[in-house]
């Protein structure tokens, strides 16, 4: 179950966990015609992948998703990657409108609590699972201009990480987060010329921006039985940008 | 579970034909990353002080169809090392991937700690891993490409008690990778850091009875006790470090550098 999943990062993800023979369910709200295509382009390819609208901040409409994904598989969802997040009306904090804090907070930190809430009864019982929170740099660097709500979002489910790792080791189920630099996606055409995406570049150590493949590797590698004994780790996917 | 077995990724290597050295790779973690090295592909030079061991697994791996070349090798002789590198880019080719793994590990009350521990503790793990870095990365700059992993430790992040100069050289390796990183992320060589937790290798049959002494047990009751601490219930394997070790050493993570990745099963997260 990838959330966010018809676009850029997630739908990298979505890709790469498809190509490596998963199910997969991928989740979205508003871009309907992204999740379309993808899914043609996937199911071309004799690959299983089911569509699913949900608005992540509504624990009804999370519930009933997770529900229609165990039904539609034949089994419950197994790997849940929380990727699914907003960034909207950058602005100073004191300028910031408690409806613009509202919605970045439920999207990035209370979708993935609703997600995580509904898949981890059947993580339990099945004593193996994984969740992969997709985090941010700006979760410790602080965040960009006039996203401090982003940046909170994303710090908060660091932490968020943390507890879930640590109330389900018991089960054989990890939690980890994946924390992407600046990675290129349809996003950065619309909000950065040329030029600053060639500062951008110029910033990373690596001299080259990510690419949503680059966060979909760490998040397959996150998934597979080799990192069964990883859990609670935000790892860093950013050039070399940020060490801490 | 079926639908996480699906990850395996083992029928395809990722490693194919890119020339690995592991130092200390005679035993405990730097085997088992040489072994798994030789399953995706990497033709393995296994280094180590023992001449003996790095042959046994060498050996070891050609029987089991991968491809490898034992090195005796004393990593805190800098002029042994660049001359076993140089050998080994003349037998198996160009150097891509070099593991700094060689270390070793004493828990002793500081103010027992002599002088001659101390620097050899930080001889062995810290200057060892300059080294090892400086050596590889001469070689890996005229082609700008290569990998550079350094075995840091859960006691990389974290202080210990009785472990000061373990400790000491574990954070220092951080340091030492982190540095590199951002010195030759331009020249496309990526420098990356392993944290394990408590693997019980032949490091820590040495060091078991002075262990159980710093907790007051027994030494049978020294695993139970390590294992209640960890979050997953269970010591870190040498499977769980060389899964981590390929999958940095992959161009799956081509986009990582300059990071120190726990693999403590939720002991240690900072």
């Amino acid at each position: 179950m990838v959330t966010g999943g018809a676009t850029g990062l997630g739908a990298a993800m979505v890709e790469r966990f498809a190509m490596l023979g998963a199910g997969v369910a991928c989740c979205y709200n508003k871009s309907q015609a992204g999740a379309e295509a993808l899914a043609a382009k996937l199911r071309e390819m004799g690959k299983e992948i089911l569509l699913v609208q949900v608005e992540v901040a509504d624990s009804a409409q999370v519930r009933e998703a997770v529900a229609t994904i165990a039904a539609h598989f034949g089994r419950p969802v197994s790997i849940l990657v929380n990727n699914a997040g907003d960034n909207i009306n950058p602005a100073p904090i004191d300028e910031m409108d408690e409806e613009t804090w509202d919605r970045v907070i439920d999207v990035n930190l209370k979708g993935a609590f609703l997600c995580a809430k509904y898949c981890i009864p059947a993580m339990k019982a099945a004593r193996a699972g994984r969740v992969i929170n997709i985090t941010s740099i700006s979760g410790r660097s602080g965040g960009g201009p006039g996203g401090a709500h982003y940046a909170a979002s994303k710090g908060g489910l660091e932490a968020f990480t943390r507890a879930l790792a640590k109330e389900l080791a018991p089960f054989g189920v990890t939690a980890n987060g994946v924390a992407p630099g600046v990675v290129y996606t349809p996003l950065h055409e619309r909000t950065n010329t040329p030029e600053s995406l060639e500062r951008l570049r110029q910033n990373i150590p690596l001299l080259r921006l990510g690419a949503p493949v680059d966060v979909a590797a760490l998040v397959t590698f996150l998934a597979s039985p080799e990192a069964a004994y990883i859990t609670g780790e935000n790892i860093a996917v950013n050039g070399g940008l940020r060490m801490d | 579970m079926p639908a996480l077995k699906d990850f395996a990724l083992k029928d395809c290597a990722r490693l194919t034909d890119r020339v690995a050295v592991v130092t200390g790779g005679g035993s405990g973690i730097g085997a088992g990353i040489c072994r798994a090295f030789a399953r995706e592909g990497a033709l393995v030079a296994v280094a180590d002080l023992n001449p003996e061991a790095a042959w046994r697994v060498a050996a070891e791996i050609e029987a089991g169809g991968g491809r490898s070349l034992a090195v005796p090798l004393d990593v805190t002789d800098a002029a042994a090392v660049a001359s076993a590198a140089d050998e080994i880019e003349r037998t198996i080719g160009p150097l891509e991937v070099w593991v700094n793994n060689a270390g070793i590990s004493r828990v002793v009350p500081f103010i027992d700690c002599s002088e001659e521990l101390w620097d050899a503790v930080l001889r062995v793990n810290l200057k060892g891993a300059f080294i090892g870095c400086q050596v590889a990365i001469r070689r890996m700059l005229p082609r700008q490409r290569g990998v550079v992993l350094n075995m840091s430790s859960q006691s990389g992040k974290t202080g210990a008690s009785q472990y000061a100069a373990y400790c000491a050289s574990k954070f220092g390796v951080i340091g030492l990778t982190q540095s590199l990183a951002l010195e030759f992320a331009r020249e496309g060589i990526r420098v990356n850091a392993i944290c394990p937790g408590v693997v019980f290798t032949g490091l820590w049959d040495e060091q078991l009875e002075d262990y159980a002494r710093k907790r007051g047990l027994a030494v049978e009751e020294v695993r139970p006790y390590l294992e209640d601490k960890v979050p997953m219930g269970r010591l870190c394997t040498v499977e769980d470090v060389a899964g981590t070790a390929v999958f940095l050493a992959s161009d799956e993570a081509a986009f990582i550098t300059g990071q120190a990745v726990n693999v403590t099963g939720g002991l240690v997260m900072d």
